[in-house]
């Protein structure tokens, strides 16, 4: 899964939980990557618009590490 | 006295004692049907009948309508001090009393048209007291509409009627259907995509499982504002099961596009208080074939109830296709080769799930019937609150019903559907 995805602090992830991107009422989704850090992915920082939230888009970006399902 | 006698009284008394020269006339509106009549008369006789008005603002809407001509009544001029008599029912606006007043009055000021119930005009008429009446809403069925000032007018073919017309203040907005609520709220345009949806909404309106069905996603649109709302309630509101979307999912020209990580959307349907217990019918269009993988696409399992499609798990072994329709326990179809076209997961009988699956019947055993108390994920299981076995597989489009369809309704909702996917240009 070659997913791009920053990474973010437990305060982040909170802040971001729930909250809407943009206009239209979609919301972020910050899960856990392999690393057991919180990531979102790239395409929820592209549709990012809210004022509020527009610090996503100065994130770095990495590829997603895999949860270990072994 | 009834209304029509005081309508009479009412002309008379006006055309006699208001000292109109004798060739003046009193027009009087009175209700003919669903409309609204003109009868002129002078000195208190009865001239002419014509110019129905159609009630309840569709005056622009039917053009020149004051034009229309009783039989035997010729071209008249008037100059005349007119009362027009509305009859509305209780409740409507006022649109056409205001409307008709407009037209009267356009040729001189724009002076406000008040109103009064007919029974306070007869008293004070009767009373004449005819200058300065103060006039307040009726509450009746009749409104009497007092211009207070002449005009000039020409009841048939004249060309002061277009200029009339053409000054009238618009209709009131006529309500939106759902369909075009739909088209406004998404802001589509298009007519590549307009054509195609409103086929399939017209064609689903005469198909027997269309009051079955209170949700259908066409994802249409190109991004999420758009694919969002349910083409059946198309309110941007939980109860309209307009959908949240969350995560990174995309939204393009070909339908909603999960990543298969953590993109999903809450559709705010629980079969709880909506659904028969014990049938039901929900599924997608898949655009993408994918291996076994524990993925699943539409649905939610509460710990003890589950309602649900993975198309191609493995599970003891591998490329089964799992679902769930109010079950307690997980029904499995071996052998499956691909994961997409139409998916319906649907129950009509207490002891099995009667599926469709791309063009096939798919018969599984199901002894339980309960429901899921969880509403239903799109694009990842809503697995006791919490989204899980997200999906990567891009969909056309997303419904859910409240009762099972019978076997003719499963095949004539996949036609439709078909159809509709293959105008969008997406079909696989």
């Amino acid at each position: 899964m070659n997913i791009k995805v920053a990474k973010l602090n437990s305060e982040q992830a909170h802040c971001l939980t729930n909250c809407c991107c943009d206009s239209s009422g979609s919301r972020y989704n910050p899960i856990k990557d392999g690393d057991g850090d919180y990531i979102i992915t790239e395409a929820e920082i592209n549709a990012t618009t809210n004022p509020e939230t527009m610090w996503v888009k100065s994130l770095p970006l990495s590829t997603y590490i895999p949860l270990n399902t072994a | 006295m009834n209304y029509s006698d005081k309508l009479a009284e009412i002309s008379e008394k006006i055309a006699k004692n208001i000292g109109l020269p004798c060739e003046n006339a009193v027009c009087i509106m009175r209700r003919q049907g669903n409309g609204a009549q003109l009868i002129t008369t002078r000195n208190g006789r009865t001239v002419a009948v014509n110019a129905s008005v159609p009630f309840g603002g569709y005056i622009r809407h039917e053009g020149n309508v004051m034009v229309k001509r009783a039989q035997g009544c010729a071209t008249h001029e008037y100059q005349t001090l007119c009362y027009a008599v509305v009859h509305k029912r209780d409740g409507d606006s006022l649109e056409l009393a205001d409307m008709v007043a407009a037209a009267i009055i356009n040729s001189n000021t724009r002076e406000r048209i008040e109103v009064m119930d007919i029974d306070r005009i007869y008293e004070e008429i009767m009373d004449e007291e005819l200058a300065n009446v103060q006039v307040i809403p009726t509450q009746g069925n009749l409104a009497l509409v007092r211009v207070r000032f002449t005009i000039t007018f020409t009841l048939l073919d004249c060309e002061l009627m277009p200029k009339i017309c053409a000054a009238i203040p618009p209709p009131p907005p006529i309500p939106p259907t759902d369909l075009q609520m739909f088209f406004d709220n998404t802001g589509i345009t298009d007519p590549a995509i307009i054509a195609p949806i409103t086929v399939f909404y017209n064609t689903a309106a005469g198909r027997s499982y269309r009051p079955k069905t209170p949700i259908f996603y066409p994802f249409v649109g190109g991004n999420a504002d758009a694919h969002k709302y349910n083409l059946f309630n198309p309110y941007d509101t939980d109860a309209a099961n307009r959908l949240t979307f969350f995560g990174g999912g995309l939204h393009t020209a070909n339908g909603y596009a999960p990543n298969g990580l953590n993109a999903y959307a809450n559709t705010y349907y629980t079969e709880i208080g909506n659904a028969v217990v014990g049938r039901g019918n929900l599924g997608y269009y898949s655009r993408t074939n994918t291996g076994s993988v524990q993925t699943c696409d539409i649905g939610s399992n509460d710990g003890a109830n589950s309602t649900n499609i993975f198309p191609r798990v493995t599970i003891v072994m591998p490329d089964r296709l799992y679902l769930r329709h109010g079950s307690a326990g997980a029904q499995f179809v071996g052998g499956q080769t691909q994961t997409i076209r139409l998916y319906q997961c649907n129950r009509v009988s207490p002891t099995e799930i009667r599926a469709r699956i791309n063009g096939a019947f798919v018969v599984a055993m199901e002894p339980f019937i309960a429901q899921c108390t969880r509403v239903h994920y799109i694009a990842a299981l809503n697995n006791v609150g919490t989204a899980q076995f997200y999906s990567a597989r891009q969909l056309g489009c997303a419904f859910i019903a409240n009762d099972g369809f019978t076997d003719a309704e499963l095949i004539d909702f996949e036609t439709d559907v078909n159809a509709l996917m293959t105008a969008l240009g997406r079909a696989v």
